[in-house]
């Protein structure tokens, strides 16, 4: 099968639509990538001037790059991942009348991003972090063939090991959401980091860097450098803690790389990782804080966590693994 | 004397009803002369209709209310005024309504029974939830964090009623007649009254907090081995499959009753057992009520803080998983909180019950055993057996249940309990116990911080309001500052999270008016909640020196 993988243009979901793309060569497939991230400064700038002029000039960029690729590769199968500029409904319909079927993995909360209301129903399959209710939302915009299909962790790509730099205590790598900042700003430790754009607005002593976003290639080596990384769900509500059901990527990411996290118990955890044995998932704010210092106390359990988590991470949860998933229910 | 007549409803499940039981008791013990009615679903209430300290019991088919079960709106209104007019009972004349359940249709028709005094939610036209007496705020407050709460549902229920909290057990009398000839029908099937029995409850309406059928198998198999025990399945006609897949799987005798017992008739039947082993269902509570000791089992939404059979000596077997009560909605189809309760430290928690095994450390990440007894308060405390030190979530549920225990001693004082010795398990934690009280000084301080700058900020407003020439402006900015106040309330984070609850209804007592009528109320409510904090701070210092 001839699959386009068509990717963002900025943001996490680039390396993704990279993994996923070679998870499909792995198995077999004719696959392609249309990597629209040599785009980024074009867009930022087109964004950011408020010329409208030049902002359509933009949208007729990057349309022109994916129908050129359509053209040259001929697929049977457009698959985008989110964020992707797969929003066209004209280019969407087009596409299918030609015999393409259309896949769109959305690997985003559907309460914070709406978009999907748009394109959903334009796609033969919509892969989906959460359930329902989003895959009512989506029956009521007229998409029903969605499935489950949590992120994944590349084991691929591999960014060199961080011998020789410092041991972090306590990090967190994102960004600022309305519950992160309002639970970091009682966290109330000396040994914490944080790494991520816009966090300087904040005054969280002892924020590390914190104005700009960290390349995937950071993040891995932060990750792995610290002791106890802190991964908390985003949410827009202040106390959102635990509440939530999807599982973020950096779940998997932080577990693949056999680094040690706490995080927010989430609703579709339990389906991915055991809570007794290989995630520390915590139900409160007070149990996560309590967590952190039992964790840096305790090292043969934390490294014992992280083992468990990154063996179940390699057995079940790659791009490779995923990949396959969505073979199975395209072909 | 004058009898007293009193208007109990419970529109609730069966579990919940139950536990109304021993308050029931204590309300006829501390009221000879009364006269009290019980209101509730008819369905549940069967099991009701012998119990001599209720008058007068009153039901309504489920099929009626369930419709109307959410929140207000005319249609519903309608409804419930419709069957007010239909049940007489409703329309007497009471001194007392006491209503034990939090939904809504209850506070609506509490609302409109003619009594002298309500206890428990009302209905209000603002439709915020109201609550009268300190035991009812409690009871609303600690739902949603069913976690930090140390009282039983019991307890809460007594306190609610107004009676002295003791232990009342047995409360669910059976008929000596239906006693005999469920013992002969059980002889008929093979039962040893000489030998101990075991009863298994293995249905659930909640899948999630059901534990898995070939988990009980292998409990059986351990306890035959280990004690001799003979097994008798209790269930409901629903059940019958259950029977068939254990008859599958079990390579041991044992006696079935799935689907041969009705409510009326199950009490008798469960106290001829030693021990019922269940999850937390109804029958856990009856088995309790009737006085026969019980080993719960709690996984996915249920809780044995609230939810632990009445006694003493029964076992609460509760799941670790951090996840653990969840919220319903969980995304579990097959919960692994379930799973990691294991037979033999199910086992273990029958040989404790029985009296056969000392309590001792529970080994493994899974589970913990909690052992039920009674305070020299007369509430009933569910104790941690194992200290549960090897490990993250045995260290995270014994370090929960410290703060339990310790807001244990901060919410007796309040509902007007006498103060407890400090608990043996506080005294065993030393420096752990330090940060739990530091952790509670903070929160404690913080909240009074927030309401003395309130009071501070309402006097201002009235004391401007009592002038000639008001200065507008500086009475704007001070309304203001009263919204910061419940913002700061909001945004506190830390243990003790229930006091967040009580303030909002103790806020939501305040009338719809203007100022500077306003401003007073706001000073009531922020004077009482400031004491709160006070004496909770008082308890702490207390503590801190007692150790």
């Amino acid at each position: 099968m001839r699959i386009l993988v068509v990717g963002a243009i900025e943001g996490g979901t680039v390396p993704m639509a990279r993994s996923v793309c070679a998870a499909f060569g792995r198995l077999g497939q004719d696959a392609h990538l249309l990597d629209l991230s040599d785009l980024l400064e074009e867009f930022r700038e087109s964004r950011s001037a408020g010329d409208f002029d030049r902002s359509y000039r933009f949208h007729i960029t990057y349309k022109t790059r994916l129908l050129e690729k359509v053209v040259e590769c001929m697929p049977d199968v457009v698959f985008g991942v989110a964020q992707s500029p797969l929003n066209d409904t004209d280019i969407l319909t087009e596409l299918k009348r030609a015999g393409v079927t259309l896949c769109y993995w959305f690997l985003e909360d559907y309460r914070l991003f709406d978009y999907w209301q748009t394109i959903a129903s334009y796609f033969d399959h919509f892969f989906t972090i959460q359930r329902d209710p989003f895959w009512e939302r989506l029956r009521e915009v007229g998409c029903c063939t969605y499935h489950y299909l949590p992120a994944a962790f590349d084991p691929d790509f591999a960014p060199p090991s961080p011998e020789g730099k410092g041991v972090i205590p306590v990090s967190f790598v994102g960004a600022p959401y309305p519950n992160r900042v309002h639970f970091f700003e009682r966290l109330g430790r000396g040994d914490f980091e944080i790494y991520g754009d816009g966090w300087d607005r904040y005054h969280i002593p002892p924020v590390a860097v914190g104005d700009r976003r960290v390349t995937e290639a950071e993040a891995r080596d932060i990750y792995r450098r610290s002791l106890v990384n802190i991964n908390l769900h985003s949410s827009t509500l202040e106390d959102g803690f635990g509440r939530g059901d999807f599982i973020n990527p950096r779940t998997f990411e932080l577990a693949g790389l056999g680094a040690f996290q706490v995080t927010d118990m989430r609703k579709l955890l339990p389906l991915h990782f055991n809570p007794a044995d290989e995630m520390v998932a915590l139900g409160t704010w007070e149990d996560m804080r309590r967590a952190i210092g039992y964790f840096l106390d305790n090292e043969e359990e934390r490294r014992g966590y992280a083992k468990r988590a990154q063996e179940r991470v390699l057995e079940e949860h790659t791009y490779l693994h995923r990949a396959q998933e969505i073979l199975d229910i395209i072909s | 004397m004058e009898e007293k007549r009193f208007l109990i409803i419970h529109l609730s499940r069966l579990g919940d009803m139950l536990q109304s039981l021993p308050a029931v008791k204590l309300l006829r013990e501390e009221n000879p002369r009364s006269r009290i009615t019980y209101f509730g679903i008819t369905e549940f209430c069967q099991i009701l209709k012998n119990v001599p300290w209720i008058d007068n019991l009153v039901t309504v088919p489920w099929h009626e209310i369930r419709g109307v079960m959410g929140e207000y709106d005319d249609v519903r209104s309608d409804t419930l005024d419709h069957l007010f007019m239909r049940i007489p009972e409703l329309n007497d004349e009471y001194e007392t309504v006491i209503n034990l359940t939090h939904n809504w249709v209850s506070a609506y028709l509490t609302e409109k029974v003619k009594a002298a005094e309500k206890r428990g939610r009302v209905f209000s036209e603002n439709n915020e939830i109201r609550v009268s007496g300190r035991w009812g705020k409690y009871l609303f407050a600690m739902v949603k964090n069913q976690e930090d709460n140390p009282f039983n549902l019991v307890d809460i229920y007594m306190g609610m009623a107004g009676v002295t909290n003791r232990p009342a057990t047995p409360c669910l009398p059976t008929n000596p007649a239906v006693d005999s000839s469920a013992l002969s029908y059980l002889a008929g099937l093979g039962y040893d009254t000489d030998r101990l029995s075991v009863g298994f409850q293995l249905g659930t309406t909640k899948l999630n907090k059901r534990w898995p059928l070939e988990n009980f198998v292998e409990l059986g198999r351990i306890l035959s081995l280990d004690l001799d025990a003979q097994i008798v399945l209790f269930g409901s006609e629903d059940e019958r499959e259950f029977e068939d897949r254990f008859k599958e799987l079990a390579d041991y005798p044992f006696i079935s009753l799935i689907g041969q017992t009705d409510l009326g008739e199950i009490g008798s039947y469960l106290k001829q057992v030693d021990v019922l082993v269940s999850n937390d269902t109804g029958p856990m509570h009856i088995a309790a009520a009737v006085g026969t000791k019980v080993v719960g089992i709690f996984s996915g939404i249920a809780y044995y803080g609230v939810g632990g059979p009445y006694g003493s000596g029964n076992i609460a077997i509760q799941s670790n998983y951090p996840c653990a009560p969840c919220t319903g909605s969980t995304a579990c189809s097959d919960p692994l909180c379930r799973e990691v309760i294991k037979p033999a430290v199910v086992a273990r928690g029958v040989k404790i019950a029985l009296g056969c095994e000392e309590p001792s450390s529970c080994p493994g990440n899974g589970a913990s055993l909690y052992r039920s007894s009674f305070n020299a308060d007369g509430t009933l405390q569910y104790r941690l057996i194992d200290g549960g030190t090897d490990g993250f979530l045995p260290w995270l549920r014994s370090s929960n249940y410290n703060k339990v225990v310790l807001a244990r001693s901060l919410w007796s004082d309040w509902l007007g309990l006498e103060p407890n010795a400090l608990d043996p398990h506080l005294k065993q934690q030393n420096g752990r116990l330090d940060e739990t009280l530091s952790d509670f000084s903070r929160t404690c301080s913080a909240y009074r911080e927030i309401y003395a700058d309130g009071k501070r900020v309402c006097q201002r407003i009235i004391d401007e309001f009592q002038k000639e020439d008001r200065d507008f402006p500086m009475i704007r900015i001070m309304v203001d500052s009263l919204r910061q106040v419940e913002e700061r309330v909001q945004a506190i984070e830390g243990p003790l999270p229930t006091l967040k609850e009580i303030h909002g209804y103790y806020m939501a007592e305040t009338g719809v008016c203007d100022f500077p009528r306003l401003a007073e109320e706001f000073l009531g409510a922020y004077t009482v909640l400031g004491d709160i904090t006070t004496s909770f701070e008082a308890s702490l210092q207390r503590i801190a020196r007692r150790q």
